[in-house]
């Protein structure tokens, strides 16, 4: 491959780079570090080096021309090698609001587009600069544009039931195909395809990414103060009395003593941690470095994974309505991790 | 400072500190409610006066507002005294 060709890859994608900086400045929380950003670019170009064998050894078994292929079969295989980085980041809650979640898609998308355009290049050398930038720029724009939509639609729905199971990737999965498909389906004209394309999943992306913002200060607000009532109803002996404090005793029939205790220290605990996370967050917010996770917090977070073991699966359902209700009341919790 | 510092007061009081040229002692012995809003106040407060090479103490903190500052891990940042006594 000759130094021109790497020359041009780059071009197609500075507009696409751009965006990404411009999601990850947006970011208020800091959500996403630009290690972590860089580490979703190297993924999604592994993904792309994987796309490119599927696809080989599928378009050999494809009975249809390479058009067909294209619009049918091909955004299936590199949605599905996108997602595949997409689950591990939502499974294990590293990302889990639609603000990280929409860097996290943006940057695997990105990676995604530069090997493919790195590709495309080395096999149509020939191809005018101008075609190959609005080509590669509008697919850039469109792999990123479609992980992006895929991992916010999927914690959206994680949000309200953090249990769920691999289902709950299915409607941004196909989401993110339909997209695909008609970007390729409109590839007979590069430049209809990209401006189709720049004109609608940025905006889109970017509108989903300010209403996560505003969303989470409300429940930072919200959150907090329900902890700190939580709380001080603990310290004060009023607990047992409030609408939570009733629950709590009405699983007397089910749990052993010990086990009820257990939950009340849980249930303390991770009000605790929560406020905890919270002010990780108003740090980064504030453009803070100081570190919360001191030797306490430490100790507080082995605490609780000790609680949840001695639980057990089942009580900790039963304090569902408690806590851990969302897919934040999860989440948050990995702010304090080191 | 006195009242709440909610979301709705926040704006006025993080501009009232900002015009302060190097606030250092914020006495807080009538501010009955803080909310996130009200904390990133603090924070940013004490961000601006650190530059300066200062801090910012907040005294007389009513003890559920002392919890939250040490909750959320703040007490590490701001140097937060309760009334005497």
């Amino acid at each position: 491959m000759s130094g021109l060709l790497l020359m041009r890859a780059p071009i197609a994608l500075i507009p696409v780079l751009l965006f990404l900086a411009a999601l990850v400045h947006a970011d208020s929380y800091k959500l996403v570090s630009v290690r972590a950003v860089l580490a979703m670019v190297a993924a999604g170009a592994a993904a792309a080096g994987a796309s490119y064998v599927a696809n080989i050894y599928a378009y050999v078994q494809f009975a249809g021309d390479f058009q067909a292929y294209s619009r049918y079969v091909s955004p299936w295989i590199e949605e599905a090698l996108k997602a595949a980085v997409l689950v591990v980041l939502i499974r294990t809650r590293r990302v889990g609001l639609p603000v990280d979640a929409g860097i996290a898609g943006f940057a695997i998308g990105t990676g995604f587009a530069l090997v493919e355009n790195l590709y495309y290049l080395a096999s149509r050398p020939e191809t005018a600069l101008p075609v190959q930038v609005i080509r590669g720029f509008g697919t850039a724009i469109m792999h990123g544009g479609t992980a992006a939509v895929l991992a916010m639609v999927s914690v959206t729905l994680y949000e309200r039931r953090p249990d769920g199971g691999l289902q709950l990737l299915l409607p941004g999965f196909l989401a993110a195909v339909a997209l695909h498909a008609g970007f390729n389906y409109l590839l007979v004209r590069p430049a209809l395809a990209t401006l189709a394309t720049v004109i609608v999943l940025p905006a889109v992306i970017y509108l989903v990414f300010q209403h996560s913002e505003r969303t989470l200060r409300d429940w930072l607000d919200d959150d907090l103060d329900s902890k700190v009532q939580l709380l001080e109803a603990i310290n004060t002996g009023t607990f047992l009395d409030s609408h939570l404090g009733r629950y709590l005793q009405s699983l007397r029939e089910l749990f052993r003593g010990e086990i009820l205790a257990d939950m009340l220290c849980l249930v303390r605990l991770h009000g605790e941690l929560a406020l905890r996370a919270k002010g990780v967050l108003l740090l980064r917010e504030s453009g803070m470095e100081e570190s919360l996770l001191d030797d306490e917090t430490r100790e507080k977070l082995a605490e609780l994974a000790q609680l949840e073991r001695a639980i057990g699966k089942t009580g900790m359902l039963a304090l569902r309505p408690m806590m851990m209700a969302t897919g934040k009341d999860i989440w948050q919790l990995k702010l304090l991790a080191p | 400072m006195a009242g709440r510092l909610d979301a709705t007061q926040c704006d006025a009081a993080l501009k009232f500190l900002d015009g302060l040229p190097q606030p250092q002692v914020i006495d807080l012995a009538q501010l009955e409610y803080i909310a996130s809003a009200g904390l990133r106040v603090f924070l940013l407060t004490q961000k601006r006066v650190k530059a300066l090479g200062a801090g910012l103490r907040l005294i007389n903190v009513k003890p559920q507002i002392h919890d939250i500052f040490r909750y959320a891990g703040f007490d590490r940042i701001l140097d937060i005294a309760r009334p005497a006594g």
